[in-house]
């Protein structure tokens, strides 16, 4: 195998891209979504504000997102993309997906890890005489933290690898190179490399994730 | 200070209906340390809980104070909880949270102190429960007894009216109970503080509590002084608890002679002491001024929240030989002012 075709500047700003376009779209999805799953979580059975229809409707509006192949997603969403940030390819044509796509998989990873808080400590609180604002913020958030920094790892990952996907409709960064000269050009050495950053990132992310987590995982 | 009156709640679980409370009505008194005692299933928690509404009653009302506290809705709600203070039986610490940090927690809910005035009284209440060198650790460094001082602490931070406690001992060893047993107690006296707790152990109430209410199926089966409903147990229920924790008290003189079966027959006689009389060598003195043979079956000795008590059961030897030594005995127990039960058949009429 030679790597003749390797065109380093290219690879690094295809990097950058995948970088940007990952955390970016990771940023949105807490923001959308860690509300959205505390929501999911309050409105459950036998929880604070247990609420069935509201539950319901939240629930089916995740699963329906969840149960959309991401590529579908990416061209069904198509107009919509355009209207927000005004273009469909490119960095910023790919994050309204992106978000899209991730936020429903990041409120439902939310929501799992505030039901693994003792129902007693919010029952503590609750006599405490706290407002569910405060239980929520001053005392289901900060317990269930290190589960919660999991889920952004495992989310932050998944971004990685839907972001390479939205490479096939033109989402520039590293899945777009691979597709672009790996796999219509057969160049497999940029196809290696890419695939070897990938894992690297991967890997990183990871690494990063677990490290947070351990550090404010104080039991 | 606390009146529940007719509280019902009744839960529908797969669609039928259960009644963990039914029509319960009690009074605990201001600075009191009350007992609610029953088995498990038998609504306690149900009904600590419904005093800071944690669980609302299904009909009925419960004052504390003058306040009618069923009639609140979520602000006057949360006002109340911070003048109530529970305690857990799994003590339910913020794990996030060092025991200084937990401490805090209700004073910042609150929203009242300054940082300054925060920081004093959790000084203040580190210094109370004897965990000022603990405060910068976390809840999972900490032995059980210590999780519960925190969880005391915690409760008191609010200065309540009254402290509820849900079991706070059951899940610590005797050791630990005693020690968090005479904390309370000595918050209950130093801060004239009332305090309502659920047990399922008499040994608890025996040690701390002034009154005492015995749950069943969500009845109220009897309530009084502690040492009345030791000594002299009116429910079936009270009675199969007291002999639960090797209570005299407990079984009937009847069961006791049939156990016993033909070695005893003479006349039986369960004599029960509180204060001096349980300090003085009553058997002794007795035996020697009437000339009388007391044989003791059972007995029990100990102190009700620190008020000495005993309670024997004895039977009279050599009755039959002697037909006056049992009217002189009784004679001589009524002038000393001990009361006694007495069952004067022999095991056949029993039976």
């Amino acid at each position: 195998m030679s790597f003749d075709n390797l065109n380093w500047p290219e690879i690094g700003e295809a990097t950058l891209d995948t970088l940007s376009m990952s955390g970016v779209s990771l940023a949105f999805t807490v923001l959308l979504g860690l509300p959205l799953g505390v929501l999911l979580f309050l409105s459950g059975r036998g929880q604070l504000l247990a609420n069935r229809p509201v539950y319901a409707v939240l629930s089916l509006v995740v699963n329906v997102l969840r149960s959309l192949p991401f590529v579908i997603l990416l061209i069904v969403m198509l107009p919509l993309t355009v209207w927000l940030v005004g273009t469909s390819i490119g960095v910023p044509g790919a994050i309204p997906p992106l978000v899209l796509g991730a936020t429903p998989f990041f409120a439902r990873l939310v929501e799992n890890t505030l039901r693994e808080v003792d129902k007693g400590v919010i029952e503590a609180c609750q006599a405490m005489g706290a407002k569910t604002h405060q239980i929520v913020w001053m005392g289901l958030l900060p317990e269930a933290l290190p589960g919660l920094l999991a889920a952004v790892t495992v989310t932050a990952i998944a971004l990685v690898s839907y972001s390479a996907m939205s490479g096939a409709i033109g989402g520039g960064g590293l899945g777009d190179l691979a597709i672009r000269y790996g796999y219509q050009r057969f160049q497999t050495d940029v196809m290696a490399v890419t695939v070897l950053l990938l894992i690297l990132l991967v890997q990183a992310i990871q690494f990063a994730g677990d490290r947070l987590v351990l550090r404010v995982a104080r039991r | 200070m606390i009146r529940i009156s007719k509280v019902s709640k009744t839960f529908q679980i797969n669609g039928e209906l259960r009644v963990a409370l039914d029509n319960i009505s009690l009074e605990v008194r201001a600075g009191e340390v009350f007992g609610i005692i029953g088995r498990s299933g038998a609504g306690k928690s149900t009904l600590v809980r419904t005093l800071n509404l944690l669980e609302r009653p299904s009909s009925g009302q419960i004052f504390i104070g003058e306040q009618d506290i069923t009639a609140l809705e979520s602000a006057g709600l949360q006002r109340l909880r911070r003048r109530v203070g529970m305690v857990f039986q799994h003590f339910n610490l913020l794990q996030a949270k060092t025991v200084a940090e937990n401490i805090r927690f209700p004073l910042k809910l609150g929203g009242e102190l300054s940082a300054t005035q925060m920081d004093a009284r959790v000084e203040e209440l580190l210094q109370l429960v004897g965990l000022a060198e603990q405060r910068h650790q976390y809840p999972a460094q900490l032995s059980g007894g210590q999780k519960q001082r925190v969880g005391i602490a915690r409760a008191l931070a609010n200065q309540p009216d009254v402290l509820l406690c849900d079991e706070a001992t059951s899940a610590l060893d005797p050791e630990t109970t005693q020690s968090i047993l005479r904390l309370l107690l000595d918050i209950n006296r130093r801060l004239q503080l009332t305090i309502v707790l659920i047990t399922h152990e008499m040994d608890v109430i025996r040690a701390v509590c002034d009154r005492v209410a015995i749950l069943e199926r969500g009845q109220l089966v009897e309530t009084g002084e502690v040492a009345d409903v030791f000594l002299f147990p009116q429910h079936a229920v009270t009675r199969a608890l007291l002999a639960e924790s090797h209570q005299a008290g407990a079984t009937d003189l009847q069961s006791l002679r049939a156990e016993l079966g033909a070695s005893t027959h003479g006349p039986l006689l369960r004599l029960s002491f509180l204060d001096e009389a349980a300090t003085q060598p009553l058997l002794s003195q007795l035996s020697l001024e009437l000339h009388l043979q007391l044989n003791v079956l059972q007995g029990t000795i100990g102190r009700i929240k620190g008020r000495p008590f005993g309670q024997l059961v004895v039977e009279l030897l050599h009755a039959e030989q002697d037909p006056t030594a049992l009217p002189k005995l009784l004679l001589a127990l009524r002038r000393r002012g001990i009361r006694f039960e007495l069952l004067d058949e022999p095991l056949e009429a029993a039976a």
